[in-house]
């Protein structure tokens, strides 16, 4: 069998295998031969001078990614490493068993513990606090970290997943010390306190001097004063109520209100609530009516507070309900928990506005508070005063119009304190 | 369609008589040194006096499934529903190219054009730009192929058929007409990529400085090694393969056309982009003749049986690599083309044809294939 090239060569001459032949046509086929073996070797030279050159030049290329490689991991370390040194918040990475893999300075500061000693010790335990909250989206939550010297450090911080590629890895926990946010609200408190209680005593005498001149007890106002009396009588009114909110909210917010507790029927407090405020309903033309009530229905709570978030209850009911509705009061008690529901015939609370109801200082609309003659801090307070006596608020549009406002707390049978919680009490 | 083929070598004169007919066109494809041979281009404008004669010179004449060098491969063609005609343009320096493109491109333009065959000088032209200025000014759907003049393994100059005599930078392009004509192409390489993918640092259209910022000849002639000496034919070896960016999937393959020690340059067959990413190519015996069986395929793919005939252009470059062996791609070409189909042709500095997305270009490495039919009905 004949290579095929050779086949084609004695062919192109013209030669039969068979014969030998002429001596010009040999000398033809070795020229033809000689040719295929150079060609051969210049194939085989330049295959592998080409495999020598392009090995050379991968190695080489080789060795210049891997040490532009090392000094760009090493590069990126460094400016990692300067990140955490220079953000002004402690850094802490913790493994996925939250244990502590490294602090920066910041956090080394903050807490009194270096690197080495944190490193490798539960967090929780380090922190002394019995969770860390994890967040998927950095929503700050507010603790007090245990510091190594010195009482512990009030702090609002993020615990945030932390992923190589797609495996959870361990956590990022960022932690901001609020000492000095918080010695500046106590100031703030402090001072809005002092001017307010300054206010409250020339205020309330401005007020009863109005009353008095108001009510015609000093003598028949001729009528355009008596308007004018009127109308200072009634701002002198408002501005004790805004004096006495703001005293309140700093009151709850610096952990100074005190509660009287005792067992009270809720049924006789909203039936005297009613009785209260139907002289101020009745100025915006609004009814109020009160619904059948449970003979009885105990609680263990503080009377005046109770009374006051109520009064806010009903107060806000009949200003955003229209002239002629209906602002309705219903006691309930089920499952061990009584709940008070104030219904109105308003337009329902917008969907934007449902998320900072409860806030300081909150109007759907901030022109409201001078139409209504809210403070805006009613419902905050309410919230406040609701949750500190252990009890659950909130509200709900009504499908038929209108808004329900309620609280809950645990029923109290046997005249003590109940063990159950706000958040049982919460609406299924 | 009628072709007759005829071989001619200096000495021993043509193969058989010249046919005594009026053909439609006459195809030429010849030695360089053809260009001396007074007596050959009197005997043949003695015969086709009135008849266009379009062709040029090679790096290897093909006839069937023979390649031969110092002489020439003929075809007298005859369309017989159809009809041809052809112009030519002067190329002086490498900046006409596109112009002249242009203007063949309007000389031929007509309702019933089906395609144009091109072939160029070699050493001057661009071919990337004569091909634009081609494509830009005809209309759609026009089939352009050809290729660009050889020069043997010397890359010294090359001549192009006008006016029945052999001319030095020219162009020239023959319109084929009529709805009974059918122009098949197919084109295919072999070559494959190897080695580092480096970045054009300093180039110039066609001539290439600088790779990676070294000098690009450096760079071949350490490859080449012994070789280098045969330079500029031995960097045919070492075709580019050519891509805009690192995000540009498609590549096109340029070849080395001269070499300026001075410069440190290299002129290639078509444009190296600056800022264009290349590398290395090389082919082993198997795989172009396996590119040059596939080049076959992709153009009888549509064919529908009518008079044919068989244009092949294939690479210098693909010669030197297969050496001997060169035959064995014309054989592969034969294998996928229907019995007695006339073929000629040549080796050349450049092929032109459409790529499969339909959009005409210069390929270089390749084996390109042009299948001419004429059917009775005419082509849909």
């Amino acid at each position: 069998m004949l290579h095929p090239l050779f086949s084609r060569q004695l062919a192109r001459l013209g030669i039969d295998p068979e014969k030998p032949p002429s001596p010009e046509v040999w000398a033809k086929l070795l020229t033809r031969i000689s040719l295929a073996y150079t060609e051969a070797d210049e194939a085989r030279y330049l295959l592998e001078r080409s495999l020598e050159m392009s090995s050379r030049e991968m190695q080489e290329l080789y060795e210049r990614t891997r040490k532009s490689s090392e000094y760009l991991i090493a590069f990126e370390r460094d400016k990692l490493a300067a990140v955490l040194r220079s953000v002004a918040a402690g850094v802490l990475t913790l493994d996925h068993s939250e244990r502590i893999a490294t602090l920066n300075p910041e956090a080394e500061r903050l807490l009194g513990f270096s690197e080495a000693e944190a490193s490798g010790r539960d967090a929780r335990e380090l922190l002394g606090v019995r969770r860390l909250e994890r967040s998927q989206t950095g929503t700050l939550s507010d603790a007090d970290f245990a510091c190594k010297r010195g009482p512990p450090l009030p702090v609002s911080y993020a615990l945030t997943p932390l992923y190589q590629g797609n495996v959870e890895v361990g956590g990022v926990l960022v932690f901001f010390d609020l000492t000095e946010r918080q010695k500046v609200e106590r100031l703030k408190s402090e001072f809005v306190s002092t001017v307010s209680h300054e206010l409250r005593t020339p205020l309330t005498s401005i007020r009863g001097g109005l009353g008095l001149l108001a009510g015609g007890v000093l003598g028949e106002l001729p009528s355009d004063a008596r308007d004018a009396v009127a109308i200072a009588h009634e701002n002198a009114e408002r501005l004790v109520r805004l004096v006495n909110d703001i005293l309140d909210m700093e009151k709850i917010e610096s952990g100074k209100m005190d509660f009287d507790l005792s067992v009270h029927d809720m049924s006789a407090l909203a039936a005297q609530s009613v009785a209260d405020n139907r002289g101020y309903a009745d100025q915006f033309g609004v009814r109020l009516l009160l619904a059948p009530c449970p003979e009885q229905a105990l609680v263990h709570t503080d009377r005046h507070r109770v009374l006051q978030v109520l009064t806010n209850l009903i107060s806000n009911a009949a200003k955003f309900s229209p002239s002629g509705g209906a602002v309705t009061v219903q006691v309930s008690a089920h499952d061990a928990v009584v709940r008070v529901e104030v219904q109105d015939e308003g337009q329902g609370i917008p969907e934007e506005f449902q998320a900072r109801i409860f806030g300081k200082f909150a109007q759907a609309d901030s022109s409201e508070t001078r139409i209504r003659g809210g403070t805006g801090l009613g419902l905050a307070i309410s919230r406040s005063i609701v949750e500190k006596l252990g009890g659950a608020i909130g509200f709900t549009n009504l499908p038929q119009g209108g808004t329900a406002f309620y609280f809950a707390f645990p029923e109290s049978p046997d005249g003590g304190p109940s063990a159950s919680r706000g958040a049982a009490m919460m609406p299924r | 369609m009628r072709t007759s083929l005829c071989a001619y070598q200096p000495g021993t004169g043509f193969s058989e008589p010249l046919p005594q007919r009026r053909p439609s066109f006459v195809l030429v494809f010849g030695a360089t040194s053809l260009e001396d041979d007074s007596a050959f281009w009197a005997d043949l404008t003695r015969t086709y006096p009135d008849t266009p004669i379009a062709g040029c010179s090679t790096a290897g004449e093909v006839l069937g499934t023979r390649v031969t060098d110092g002489g020439a491969a003929l075809g007298i063609v005859d369309l017989e529903r159809s009809t041809a005609r052809m112009v030519t343009a002067s190329v002086r320096t490498t900046a006409d190219s596109h112009a002249a493109g242009a203007q063949l491109a309007k000389e031929l333009g007509a309702a019933d054009l089906r395609g144009v065959l091109v072939f160029s000088d070699g050493r001057v032209v661009n071919g990337s730009a004569l091909v634009r200025g081609l494509v830009e000014n005809l209309p759609d759907g026009v089939v352009v192929t050809g290729g660009l003049a050889g020069d043997g393994k010397r890359f010294d100059h090359t001549w192009v058929v006008q006016d029945g005599r052999p001319v030095r930078g020219v162009v020239s392009a023959i319109g084929l007409y009529g709805a009974s004509l059918t122009m098949l192409h197919g084109s295919q390489g072999g070559w494959g990529a190897f080695g580092p993918e480096r970045t054009v640092t300093a180039s110039e259209g066609s001539v290439l400085y600088r790779l990676d910022d070294q000098p690009a000849l450096e760079i071949y002639k350490r490859y080449l090694g012994d070789m280098a000496k045969d330079l500029p034919a031995s960097a045919l070896r070492f075709p580019l393969s050519v891509r805009a960016d690192r995000n540009a999937a498609h590549s096109v393959v340029r070849t080395v056309l001269s070499i300026d020690e001075r410069r440190q340059s290299m002129t290639f067959a078509g444009d190296v982009p600056q800022g264009s990413l290349v590398r290395f190519m090389q082919a082993s015996f198997d795989r172009l003749v396996d590119g040059a069986a596939q080049a076959a395929s992709d153009a009888m793919s549509t064919y529908a049986a009518g008079d044919t005939l068989c244009l092949v252009v294939s690479c210098v470059g693909r010669r030197l690599v297969l050496g001997e062996r060169i035959e064995e791609e014309l054989d592969s070409v034969h294998s996928h083309l229907p019995a007695g189909v006339c073929t000629l042709g040549f080796y050349s500095y450049g092929e032109i044809s459409p790529v499969a997305s339909g959009d005409c270009g210069l390929h270089n490495q390749t084996m390109t294939l042009t299948i001419l039919v004429e059917n009775a009905a005419p082509a849909v």
